[in-house]
């Protein structure tokens, strides 16, 4: 076989211009959406609490004020959202990794699961976050 | 004409084993993306619960001193590192599939390498200094 029928016979990768959006196709896409948001803003939160809490009371005061304006709150939600989203579509990957869900059903069913999955989860928490943690 | 010669075919010439190929460091790069997956489905789960019993609507002492109990600086310290890691590993991932100018594909892997050593470096710092 010479090198140009080799080439001629490589799938080609998909033209993302007329390619049909698909749930797992989008899905994937999020994961790494979400991932690049993550690697952001959580580390970003991460490292402004940590130095605001050594920064004494004033400090700590002036991080939780930002995180409590509007534009704080959005973000907030945003990270929770892609935070649970990673967390879910993380476990589906590693069941993928484990040899598991390759059946296109079983993807799809476990992708609904994970979308359903951060539905409720980040409902659940900002629920409790006004209704427990903040009273 | 088979597509290998026999014998010397194996061995590629030193011009397409230059650069930072798969063949360097693929799989440890793999499994570490996912041990530091494993360890955030764990320390994440504790970090938002630890937001909603000990932190929102908490005094700055109070969360001194939850932040200072051993187990608690402990577990921050490891998830710091992890979250760290695991960005570092995904958003290497990143670079290398989108960013396709070499001296800047460098510079981002590089810059990224060195601002999230920082940070962690900086978040067990503040850490340890407050567990003090």
């Amino acid at each position: 076989m010479s090198d140009q029928d080799i080439k001629s016979k490589r799938p080609l990768s998909p033209h993302l211009q007329v390619y049909k959006p698909q749930m797992t196709s989008v899905m994937s896409i999020l994961h790494r959406a979400t991932g690049v948001f993550l690697s952001l803003f959580a580390v970003l939160l991460l490292l402004g609490f940590t130095l605001s809490v050594l920064m004494g009371a004033e400090r700590y005061e002036q991080f939780t004020g930002l995180l409590g304006s509007f534009i704080g709150r959005g973000i907030l939600f945003a990270l929770s959202v892609c935070i649970f989203y990673h967390m879910f579509n993380g476990i589906r990957h590693l069941f993928w990794d484990s040899g598991k869900l390759f059946k296109i059903e079983n993807a799809q069913y476990a992708g609904a699961f994970v979308l359903l999955g951060t539905g409720a989860a980040t409902l659940a928490y900002w629920y409790c976050a006004y209704h427990y943690a903040l009273k | 004409m088979p597509y290998y010669k026999e014998g010397a075919e194996f061995e590629a010439p030193l011009k397409t084993v230059k650069g930072h190929g798969s063949a360097k460091s693929g799989t440890h790069h793999w499994m570490h993306q996912r041990i530091t997956a494993v360890a955030s489905l764990f320390l994440v789960p504790w970090a938002l619960w630890a937001i909603h019993s000990h932190i929102l609507g908490a005094s700055h002492d109070e969360v001194v001193a939850w932040l200072s109990q051993p187990l608690n600086t402990i577990l921050g310290i490891l998830l710091v590192i992890t979250m760290h890691y695991h960005a570092v590993l995904g958003l290497q991932v990143v670079v290398e599939d989108y960013i396709h100018k070499e001296w800047l594909k460098i510079l981002k892997l590089v810059g990224q390498k060195l601002l999230y050593t920082a940070s962690a470096i900086a978040c067990i710092y503040a850490l340890i200094q407050i567990a003090n």
